[in-house]
């Protein structure tokens, strides 16, 4: 008989990584980070997203005006011009805006508004203005930048009402980047539980969900949305509306996310190493956490991810039919229902601003649930 | 006279190798660097006879054979010659390599005069048509427009690689085919052009052995028939040694021997060679022998450094010579070439 | 010799296929394993030949319990003879006896998590069952790690650092790691290169010379077969149609199937007589099997009766049965003992 290599007590040493950055010591969820990486258009979609978020995050702050703030002296003022350089060539250190003076146009004697040289205001930072909670909580009067009072800064112009649309806009986002986050995440939590019984039991209690399913997916979107806004009672507090219509975003789209669980579930289920580890003897709940869990987490994942345009979509197009979002809450999808008259497009094109916005955060999560695609799956070559 | 010379230059030309393969070397860029998957195979292929390429996984086997109709990825940077010299005056003396992979030229001699067979016969039929369908589509682009003529050469096809009912068949779809019979259409869709060469890379891995027996005596009876010669790229010595005039041994991107059939089984001279023939185990030997494995695993090559690829799991390496040299070709006699420093001072050959 | 571990009596595996052309027809039954019985002895080697889809590796699967069978028993007998019904197993006595039996996969590419490093894969079975200390884990783990050889600096890499021929290593030393007495093997080393196939096969003899296991070893290569096994087993689209000792079933067969397996087989050898004997046809399709002997189609020497009657697998040597009407008067074909020609 053949001597087989001798167990040396020492050997136990050897059981501590050596390099942790060696490729062959990583996990999965380092593989996927470098696999990742390489993605370009996904790492920068994510830079771009983090930026959206942050801002809505300090919306308050960032927005040099509140949500109810109207002056109807400017009523549809184009977007001002930030300069450097005054009318006599001279630069400025510090940029400025010229206040905005009503005119009429010689030819169409329609309304307009050119810049007044004579006054003149400074762009600051820190400026005072409207008092709000900052995060929420500490009251505060001081914005990111503006302009001392008595002068007006409409970076993107103001709407028919004489609000500054990027002060608006940059609210706007909170509600409408956070609804397909939250709604999402019931989504998920849904989907998870419901696809993971399906997949687990199988037989009828699957076909039973997968009926349901294919029930809930069948209906047209749109009649759906408008009887389950038409259930929202008229005056409800903001807070509840907003829950309202998260609510009725995952009641669609938590099918999706089931339905992916439930396949991963069924292919997992099957495979060498689950089996194996049933025959080791490892407990069921270990193996639903240990290996099937891990296996499908990654897909759920991208899965989530692009289910968020379609979110968003849905919330712009809600509230753009007025039957989600409603004043005074304000989201993109409200913005833009001041486009929805032709002659406000066609002179007041700054109206269509939000829609830049929204084609940028759904375009983003697109990119970054592309490289989260091709990151789930570090193991296949 | 006039006539004696164009006999001589006739019987010159029937002398010449169909495909003669020179320096070919195939580079991949890794993330950790350049791969050297082939580098530097030389081989012939004399009409109407077989080679077989051998070797393990990652050898290098199949981009070599691919590389002959240039269907490798592009990532594959390739150089070296690929002379073809078809009996067609209008390609003799061709150097594939040197063409257009995507023009006009290549496309009408693959499929036409070198025709391939794959592994996996589900991946050469697209599933959306019929197999008839699609072997007629071969016969019409390389052979004949006329629809008609074009399907009764198919349906003879697939009478010849004794597919019965063909004219049902025909009109199937491949998943309705099973793997033998998908495998068998896949070779009359390649012989339906009358190649002067077919590649055939593992054709019957997937298989099992009733039908492997199947498609391997179906490969010989058709070899005889239409006399066409055979690139057979596989890892079994078994099928080599059934099929083959001739063998060449790869390992890790380099032909390490390459010998006649029977003088590589019978003397077998490089150490992988004798390793991978005492290895396996056979039928009728002696039960419950220890094998002799050859320890370790293939290595990656990845900028490897001039050295004999074999070194680490050879047994009988020379330190100080084997893994600081390029290994030359030696010649141990007119056909047989072995890559080994064991046998560069020594002429004769003999086992050291 | 003679001491069974483990009796399969009359074992019976069926699926049900839904018919895909019709809305509501019934499904059909697939019989994939046909009352399927033999013994397995203490410390042999039983190999299961046969082609694909002829039920050999839903048998394995059936016996670790990683597939229910549809009706049957598995007489598993512990190491103090007691007769456990092993498919009917439950609670504590599953967690004392079901360690006794392991499996290793044909792939090792999706039989290792590829999410946990080959430490956690080897000790997983072992934290499963047992209350042990981390050092104690440790050194249990390297120590089999070594036996395997396998490189003990590398069981924090994962999975996807190794070769075929390593991962294969670990899936042993994960089966081993219970001490099982039992270990099935399902194409333990179809999946690997010729020379790393020579490496596993060793590695398999040493470790049961070493603590007595008995294998079944599941395999459609019968050079391996004959090298590896005491008594072989031939299925035939979910029956046992031959099982013999390895002497007597490759000098001697006794069923046309068996004889035809052998003689397809390619040999090293160029200048070997070719005279394969070609089969005709397909390998019948499980859903709808040939009546009467499941091989008739295909077999040279068949007769009304075999078109008719199904026959049993019957003893028709010492320790030989054959499951052929006419396994006494056939003279088939074996493989001859030839001496080995090499350099």
């Amino acid at each position: 008989m053949r001597t087989l290599p001798v167990f040396r007590r020492s050997t136990t040493e050897a059981l501590k990584p050596e390099a942790a950055k060696d490729i062959n010591y990583s996990s999965q969820w380092r593989l996927m980070y470098i696999k990742f990486k390489r993605h370009k258009l996904a790492r920068i979609s994510l830079y771009v997203l983090g930026f959206l978020y942050f801002v809505a995050l300090f919306a308050q702050f960032i927005a040099p005006y509140g949500l109810q703030s109207y002056d109807s002296k400017y009523v549809n003022a184009p977007p001002m011009t930030v300069r450097f350089i005054d009318g006599e060539g001279k630069f400025h250190l510090q940029p400025f805006v010229y206040e905005l003076k009503s005119a009429r146009d010689p030819e169409t004697m329609r309304k307009i508004f050119v810049a007044d040289t004579e006054k003149k205001y400074s762009l600051q930072f820190f400026v005072k203005g409207e008092e709000y909670k900052f995060l929420g909580l500490i009251p505060t009067t001081r914005h990111l930048f503006g302009v001392e009072e008595p002068g007006r800064l409409f970076m993107l112009g103001t709407d028919a009402m004489g609000r500054d649309m990027f002060s608006r806009i940059v609210l706007g986002s909170q509600i409408s980047l956070s609804i397909p986050l939250v709604g999402v995440g019931i989504s998920f939590v849904l989907g998870l539980i419901i696809g993971g019984i399906s997949g687990y039991f199988g037989g009828w209690l699957d076909s039973i969900i997968q009926r349901i399913i294919e029930i809930i997916r069948s209906f047209p979107t749109l009649p759906l949305w408008m009887a389950l806004s038409a259930a929202i009672p008229p005056r409800i507090p903001i807070v509840t509306m907003y829950l309202y219509i998260v609510i009725i975003f995952a009641f669609i789209g938590w099918t999706d996310l089931a339905r992916v669980v439930r396949g991963k579930f069924i292919s997992l289920k099957n495979e060498d190493y689950v089996i194996a580890a049933k025959i080791a003897g490892v407990g069921n709940t270990k193996i639903i956490v240990k290996h099937l869990l891990p296996g499908f987490i990654s897909y759920l994942v991208v899965a989530t991810t692009l289910a968020i345009p379609n979110m968003i979509l849905g919330e712009t197009a809600m509230s753009f039919l007025g039957l989600g979002i409603r004043s005074p809450a304000t989201s993109w999808g409200v913005l833009l229902q001041e486009a929805q008259k032709i002659e406000n497009v066609a002179l007041y094109p700054w109206k269509l601003i939000p829609l830049g916005f929204v084609i940028l955060t759904v375009l983003a999560y697109n990119f970054l649930g592309d490289g989260l695609r091709d990151a789930a799956d570090p193991y296949k070559k | 006279m006039t006539t004696q010379t164009a006999q001589a230059a006739q019987a010159a030309k029937d002398e010449r190798p169909l495909l003669s393969v020179q320096d070919l070397k195939i580079r991949i860029q890794m993330e950790n660097g350049v791969m050297h998957a082939v580098d530097g195979v030389d081989f012939e292929i004399k009409k109407g006879k077989t080679l077989g390429l051998v070797g393990e996984s990652g050898c290098g086997k199949s981009l070599t054979s691919r590389a002959i109709i240039g269907i490798n990825p592009k990532e594959c940077e390739t150089t070296g010659t690929i002379g073809y010299d078809s009996a067609d005056a209008a390609d003799s003396e061709l150097n594939l390599l040197s063409l257009d992979p995507k023009g006009k030229r290549i496309r009408s001699i693959r499929g036409r005069k070198i025709a391939m067979i794959f592994q996996e016969p589900m991946t050469a039929f697209s599933p959306m048509y019929t197999i008839g369908n699609q072997i007629m589509e071969a016969i019409r682009t390389h052979r004949t427009k006329n629809k008609k003529e074009a399907k009764k050469i198919a349906l003879e096809m697939l009478g010849k690689v004794g597919i019965s009912d063909q004219e049902k068949r025909f009109d199937q779809y491949p998943h309705e085919f099973s793997g033998g019979m998908r495998q068998r259409a896949m070779i009359s869709m390649a012989l339906s052009c009358n190649p002067e060469l077919l590649i055939a890379d593992e054709p019957t891995t997937a298989l099992d052995v009733t039908i492997q027996a199947q498609v391997l005596e179906l490969m010989q009876s058709l070899q005889r028939e239409f006399g066409m010669a055979i690139l057979l790229v596989t890892h079994d010595l078994g099928i080599i040694a059934e099929m083959c005039d001739e063998v060449a041994v790869m390992y890790l991107g380099k032909i390490v021997e390459q010998a006649p059939v029977k003088e590589l089984f019978y003397n077998p001279k490089h150490p992988y060679t004798k390793g991978l023939l005492k290895s396996m185990p056979r039928l009728g030997g002696e039960k419950s022998v220890r094998l002799d494995s050859i320890e370790g695993s293939v290595p990656m090559p990845i900028d490897m450094p001039p050295m004999c690829g074999f070194y680490e799991r050879c047994k009988d390496r020379i330190e100080g010579v084997c893994n600081v040299n390029a290994v030359p070709k030696t010649d141990i006699s007119d056909q047989h070439t072995v890559r080994c420093f064991l046998y560069t001072d020594r002429p004769e050959g003999e086992s050291p | 010799m003679t001491k069974s571990i483990l009796d399969v009596v009359r074992l019976n595996k069926s699926f049900d296929v839904k018919s895909r052309k019709k809305l509501w027809a019934k499904p059909t039954r697939v019989q994939v394993l046909n009352d399927i019985t033999f013994q397995l002895f203490e410390g042999e080697t039983l190999s299961i030949v046969g082609e694909s889809g002829c039920g050999k590796t839903t048998l394995g699967r059936c016996i670790v319990r990683g597939m229910s069978a549809s009706s049957g028993e598995v007489n598993y007998y512990a190491s103090e003879g007691e007769r456990i019904d092993y498919l009917k197993l439950k609670g504590q006595d599953a967690k004392k006896y079901r360690k006794d039996i392991q499996m290793i996969f044909q792939d090792p590419y999706s039989s290792l998590s590829p999410r946990m490093s080959v430490y956690d894969i080897i000790a997983e079975p072992l934290i499963a069952n047992f209350k042990l200390r981390k050092s104690e884990i440790d050194d249990k783990v390297t120590e089999i790690a070594s036996q395997t050889g396998l490189n003990v600096s590398y069981l924090q890499r994962y999975p996807h650092a190794f070769s075929g021929g390593q991962r294969q290593r670990i899936a042993i030393a994960r089966a081993l790691i219970m001490q099982p007495r039992l270990i099935v093997c399902d194409e333990a080393v179809s999946a690997l290169d010729v020379s790393i196939q020579a490496q596993i096969i060793n590695l398999l003899k040493d470790l049961q010379e070493q603590y007595q296991i008995t294998y079944i070893f599941i395999s459609h290569d019968l050079s391996i077969v004959q090298n590896i096994s005491d008594r072989v087993a031939v299925m035939h689209l979910g029956r046992i149609v031959e099982l013999a000792s390895t002497e007597s079933m490759f000098s001697q067969p006794k069923h046309p199937y068996t004889e035809a397996l052998m003689s397809a087989v390619p040999q090293p050898d160029p200048e070997r007589k070719k005279d394969r004997i070609i089969l005709e046809g397909e390998v019948p399709n499980p859903a709808n099997p040939p009546s009467g002997c499941h091989f008739h189609p295909r077999c040279a020497y068949r007769t009304d009766k075999c078109v008719q009657q199904v026959p049993e697998l019957r003893e028709v040597g010492d320790g030989h049965f054959a499951a052929c009407h006419y396994a006494e008067e056939l003279n088939l074909r074996g493989v001859r003992h030839e001496e080995a020609k090499q350099a």
